[in-house]
């Protein structure tokens, strides 16, 4: 397995003073799917753009099969745009309202020089694979269902034939019955054009039954990252226990014990000093007001605490 | 379009609005045909006549057919008040979008050009233009587009604004869109609905505004039959014959009156929100 994307020393700040992402590294393997989880607020959609080059960054580097996204010329920036791709949280506003389906859908092809015509099988391919009727092809966004324009998002996601998808909270606001439905075709989805995800999402449900790995963020910093079955079932940072123990969970004999948060998620405009998350730690010693702790790597996952839970 | 028209004839006064601007604008396509006379031909014979066959709504103070005259200046009317609409809406649209997008230093620019042009009472603006360099159907054109523009331009910067961080640009520039096709395919449409009414709301003021020119002697020159001039000839014979002031003021009322209800039932007819089907 290759490295497609590598994300090293990640800094995006914004006005000046906003620390939405400060300090974020990961990789992403070919193939995979890495999912991002954290509360409102924490970065995980920043993070997200700037992998699409949507955000600059202020500090550390962005890069893509090793080209770094910054200094891309407008050819390779042409070239990396059909390589990575963005499936939007609000289905209905990323479709430009006055454009047809078909149009929206060959919208990507007409932008890269390509004749919609010629290449019209690739649409119809996506449309069968996603499951829309060719009859919606005439429609405007308003006139389809929710589920329908989600679907045209993943499609039009995908004329291109991208490696890495984006995917923002691709189940907020559906069913849950079409959740499952939805995350089922992005399973297919990857099988089928095999794809690269880096799923952002605050369900950790959605995230725990379709990524292979995770990443916990808080305040615009990774806690936490190592396999998903490793993060779920012992997890070492007391944030990321915390989170999980939040998680409303049907199966008495796995639920645990309570852990209430205290308080408010700070501001990301003015952080707190040593562990981001000290001060609503119910572990929190006078070293986590001072020193910052940095992400160690201990069997297999990594993560930023002095004082970690213990292994079960 | 069609489902546009509809919502139009539904409502009572936009019907209304919809006949008369059907009348006012056939009656300016069709005025050769229509026209039982030459409006332009003096009849001094028959001068301060009254309603008669021949002169359905009298003649003038040099014998000229009043309703031919009124019919030829429903031309000067629509043509000055679309040509200038057109052209502010063309300079308001692209200058709105410029503001948005530019860096705020050139968008302050821009605002304060706009800010300047609406201090200027169009009237008083329009007067000065006309001592300066003489009357004129382009100047008119000229003037009345240029004070519009603020108008069209705070619209079109504002509409940009909202649209400017909507999911749908972000989805059009992670697929590589150029922003020249950004602004064109996607920012232009967009924007150009509210000014579409916005543009047939402005119809009836500019209507009024060339007659006003034109009753003050500073508008298309005569002997072209402008409404204002001949409200103004109206004006000065009133004692003669009140016919030609009569008539002036009607054509004048219908117009923007119908225009003014047809822009009103337009902007709710495309307003999203009033809308009852899907």
């Amino acid at each position: 397995m290759t490295e497609l994307v590598h994300v090293d020393g990640l800094r995006i700040v914004f006005d000046g003073r906003l620390r939405a992402v400060d300090g974020v590294s990961f990789d992403l393997t070919e193939g995979e799917t890495l999912g991002l989880v954290g509360e409102s607020g924490s970065g995980k959609t920043t993070i997200a753009k700037a992998l699409l080059g949507l955000y600059t960054p202020t500090e550390g580097q962005v890069t893509f099969e090793g080209r770094e996204l910054a200094g891309l010329k407008r050819r390779e920036r042409m070239w990396f745009r059909r390589q990575a791709q963005i499936i939007f949280q609000d289905a209905y506003s990323s479709l430009s309202p006055r454009l047809t389906i078909r149009s929206l859908l060959t919208e990507p092809l007409r932008i890269h020089g390509l004749d919609p015509r010629a290449e019209f099988h690739r649409i119809e391919a996506l449309m069968a694979a996603v499951n829309l009727s060719p009859v919606l092809l005439d429609k405007y966004p308003h006139q389809i269902s929710g589920g329908q324009a989600r679907r045209v998002g993943i499609a039009r996601a995908l004329v291109l034939h991208p490696r890495l998808v984006v995917a923002d909270e691709p189940t907020a606001g559906l069913d849950v019955s079409i959740q499952g439905d939805l995350l089922n075709l992005l399973a297919e989805l990857r099988r089928q054009y095999g794809l690269t995800y880096l799923m952002v999402s605050h369900n950790l449900n959605v995230i725990r039954k379709v990524t292979d790995r995770v990443a916990v963020l808080y305040l615009g910093q990774i806690m936490e990252i190592g396999t998903t079955r490793q993060v779920f079932t012992a997890p070492r940072h007391p944030y990321t226990h915390a989170l999980l123990a939040a998680n409303p969970e049907i199966d008495p004999a796995l639920r645990r014990k309570k852990v209430v948060l205290q308080g408010e998620i700070p501001s990301p405009m003015t952080p707190p000093p040593g562990c981001r998350f000290h001060t609503r730690c119910p572990r929190a010693e006078s070293r986590c007001r001072v020193e910052p702790p940095e992400l160690r790597a201990l069997g297999g996952q990594s993560f930023a605490c002095h004082f970690p839970l213990e292994m079960p | 379009m069609t489902a546009t028209l509809a919502r139009i004839w539904g409502s009572g006064t936009g019907r209304l609005g919809l006949v008369l601007v059907v009348l006012v604008v056939l009656g300016a396509l069709l005025a050769p045909l229509i026209a039982p006379h030459d409006p332009n031909q003096i009849a001094v014979m028959n001068r301060f006549s009254g309603p008669t066959l021949q002169n359905p709504l009298g003649t003038d103070q040099l014998g000229r057919d009043i309703f031919s005259r009124l019919l030829y200046g429903t031309r000067i009317a629509l043509g000055v008040s679309i040509l200038s609409i057109l052209i502010a809406f063309v300079a308001g649209l692209l200058l709105g979008i410029a503001a948005a997008y530019l860096p705020p230093r050139l968008e302050r620019v821009i605002l304060i050009i706009f800010d300047i042009i609406s201090s200027f009472p169009s009237l008083v603006l329009a007067l000065a233009v006309v001592a300066l360099l003489g009357p004129g159907l382009w100047k008119i054109i000229l003037i009345v587009s240029v004070t519009l523009v603020p108008h069209f331009g705070r619209v079109a910067r504002a509409q940009t604004l909202a649209l400017k961080n909507s999911p749908f640009l972000e989805a059009e520039r992670v697929l590589g869109a150029s922003p020249a096709r950004l602004v064109l395919v996607h920012i232009v449409p967009n924007v150009s609905g509210p000014l579409v009414v916005l543009a047939s709301m402005d119809i009836p003021v500019v209507i009024a505004i060339e007659a006003g020119l034109s009753f003050l002697g500073v508008g298309v020159p005569p002997p072209s039959p402008s409404w204002g001039t001949l409200l103004n000839d109206g004006y000065a014979y009133l004692d003669q014959s009140i016919w030609m002031a009569v008539f002036a003021g009607l054509a004048l009322t219908i117009a923007t009156l119908g225009f003014t209800l047809f822009g009103e039932a337009l902007r709710d007819a495309v307003d999203p929100k009033l809308r009852t089907e899907p």
